[in-house]
């Protein structure tokens, strides 16, 4: 029978106010939780698929649209450009450019977007194919891991592309049949959600889709191998954007070079970093809204707490005056009254503690299709700790008034009574 | 053993309350008698350690109350002193064994479950013990607050107006409970009332007024 039992006792000898406090405090701490789960997950997500990547060309348009088109395979694309125009900095002898990497996009099977590129793509993310072979041939795919769980594909699976990014039948394209030949191991990284194929597969697609082409019956699948595929040959083609590194960070050229693109050409050019800091910016408002939100329903629970001692007090100064008489200094009291406190605030911040998790999992299941990312309720952040120290200090503070009377409670005119 | 000496006391400075001298062994049952608005309740918390003497001093074995601190008086009051109060009142929110254990480690004493059990069974409240305070009867109340007040075996045993509200028959009973359960701990009893009933019953009478 020690002091913490004591306080234990207490505190559930009255379930409803230990229920309204402990929700009170839960949804404090469950939101602020929540939002540095959301936030750090969100800026691992983004970080992880910025991938080195210096700089996007596209067409003209919003740049933070082209970002998160051609990196992060959310929004849609601004337009295309021929390779024509883009030509120098397709050119592998670039002496500023390390890697460029040329997307064409526009299709997808089932919400997942299917990417005309070459195989340069899985150096930026670190992609290594798990099973089967990598794409070559026209209407070849190889698949990111999160694709074929999502959607059931395997080696030798074929399907139908369809238009934008809309899962409508009616969008469904008569026209080539792609054909899963490769699996991807998980990356971690967007690459596990994207369809892979070769850029002329896309080409082909669309220019059916046009009826531009005649000569489709007698077409070899074979004819644009990515192997012996130059790029340069198609000056008339489309393609959506590229995907740049640099050779060096710091090179002067380098860094004025999105500059150039934007006042000389009919195309845009961008900084992912850039753009993405610009993104967490206007983001951050809402954050910060939400946190403050947090922050009045974590004092208002504060209250509460104050409040579900101080008036379980006036009910029980009889029996503190008995605590006395049985041998409890002030101290004793003033302490019983601090650790009722604190055990509520801490089974607040476990309520507040599942509350979030759980809510991160909810929220995961919907990010997943409208973001293209797994968002995780099962990862614990070390700022998690620092909650809990805050928790309990609030507890503490809520608890010193009533332990102030606590310790004032005068035995003599109590037990008179 | 208890001496009180000189001892008196006052709530505004000019009107004093002066207690008669007493010295006590261990074993021996007081009754103190007065009626209201005498200073019964003033001497029962002077004697029990609630209030300080201002004039006098009391004795309690070979301590002296007026000179021990706050938390002396507060580890000192734990230990020697019981005190069965008029109607009962007990932590509501722990059970009769709990209520007894807090009893036993607030004095600073080891925890005792044996003690507690048999000290239950001697006052016939052995299937009590897992039972919250708030749903035993007025008797068992009574019956667990001595159980409480002795549990420590104190130098001294104060009941406050144990009898006031209770039929002779009851009346008796309790009172054999206290001056057995006193016994039994080796401690003194003083009976603080205005029952007359009492009188016949005790030889020690020290009176109020």
């Amino acid at each position: 029978m020690n002091l913490l039992k004591l306080a234990w006792k207490n505190i559930t000898h009255r379930p409803l106010n230990l229920v309204l406090s402990m929700v009170l405090f839960g949804l404090g701490v469950g939101l602020i939780i929540l939002l540095l789960l959301l936030n750090s997950q969100m800026k691992n997500n983004f970080d992880r698929n910025l991938a080195d990547i210096d700089m996007v060309i596209g067409a003209k348009g919003s740049p933070l649209q082209m970002i998160l088109c051609s990196m992060y395979h959310i929004d849609n694309p601004t337009g295309n450009i021929t390779i024509g125009e883009a030509k120098p900095f397709l050119n592998p002898k670039h002496p500023l450019i390390k890697t460029n990497v040329p997307l064409s996009l526009g299709d997808s099977y089932k919400s997942h977007r299917i990417v005309g590129t070459n195989h340069d793509i899985l150096k930026l993310y670190q992609g290594k194919i798990e099973s089967g072979t990598l794409w070559e041939n026209d209407f070849e795919v190889t698949i990111g891991k999160s694709v074929a769980m999502d959607l059931g594909l395997d080696l030798g699976d074929e399907f139908q592309s369809s238009h934008g990014f809309d899962d409508a039948d009616d969008m469904e394209h008569e026209h080539g049949s792609f054909k899963v030949v490769g699996i991807l191991e998980p990356t971690g990284s967007v690459l596990d959600q994207l369809i892979l194929s070769n850029l002329a597969s896309i080409w082909e697609t669309h220019d059916h889709e046009a009826g531009g082409h005649d000569d489709h019956e007698g077409h070899d699948h074979s004819a644009h191998a990515v192997s012996n595929f130059n790029l340069l040959d198609y000056p008339d083609k489309d393609i959506t954007s590229i995907l740049i590194q640099f050779k060096s960070r710091t090179n002067f050229q380098a860094l004025n070079m999105p500059r150039n693109i934007n006042e000389n050409t009919d195309m845009q050019a961008a900084s992912p970093a850039i753009e993405i800091n610009r993104l967490y910016s206007m983001i951050g408002i809402g954050v910060d809204a939400l946190r403050n939100l947090a922050i009045i329903i974590a004092l208002v629970s504060a209250f509460s707490i104050f409040i579900s001692l101080f008036t379980s007090l006036r009910e029980r100064k009889y029996e503190l005056a008995l605590m006395r008489v049985m041998g409890a200094s002030p101290g004793k009291l003033f302490f019983l009254i601090i650790l009722e406190g604190i055990v509520l605030a801490f089974f607040g911040f476990l309520v507040g503690l599942i509350i979030s998790h759980v809510g991160m999992e909810v929220l995961a299941s919907y990010a997943k299709s409208s973001y293209r990312y797994s968002f995780t309720g099962k990862t614990f952040l070390n700022a998690e700790w620092m909650i809990l120290l805050v928790s309990l200090a609030i507890g503490f503070v809520a608890a010193i008034i009533p332990a102030i009377q606590a310790y004032k409670t005068d035995i003599h005119n109590t037990l008179s009574k | 053993m208890l001496k009180t000496k000189d001892l008196a006391y006052s709530y505004d400075k000019s009107n004093w309350i002066s207690f008669p001298d007493m010295s006590c062994s261990a074993g021996d049952s007081y009754l103190i008698l007065g009626q209201s608005g005498t200073g019964k309740t003033t001497f029962l918390h002077l004697l029990s350690g609630l209030l300080k003497p201002m004039k006098g001093d009391i004795m309690i074995g070979d301590r002296s109350l007026s000179k021990l601190s706050g938390a002396e008086l507060d580890k000192f009051r734990g230990k020697s002193i019981g005190v069965v109060f008029q109607s009962a009142h007990f932590i509501s929110s722990l059970n009769v064994m709990d209520n007894l254990r807090l009893a036993q480690k607030l004095s600073g004493n080891v925890i005792d479950d044996q003690r507690i059990k048999s000290l239950l069974q001697t006052l016939n409240l052995g299937h009590k013990e897992n039972a919250l305070t708030r749903d035993l009867s007025v008797g068992e109340k009574q019956r667990v607050a001595i159980a409480r007040a002795v549990i420590n075996k104190p130098a001294i045993l104060l009941a406050d107006e144990p009898t006031s509200a209770l039929d002779d028959k009851n009346c008796d009973e309790v009172l054999d409970l206290l001056e057995k359960t006193a016994k039994d701990s080796n401690s003194i009893l003083m009976i603080v009332t205005h029952d007359n009933r009492l009188k016949s019953r005790f030889e020690n009478q020290i009176v109020i007024s």
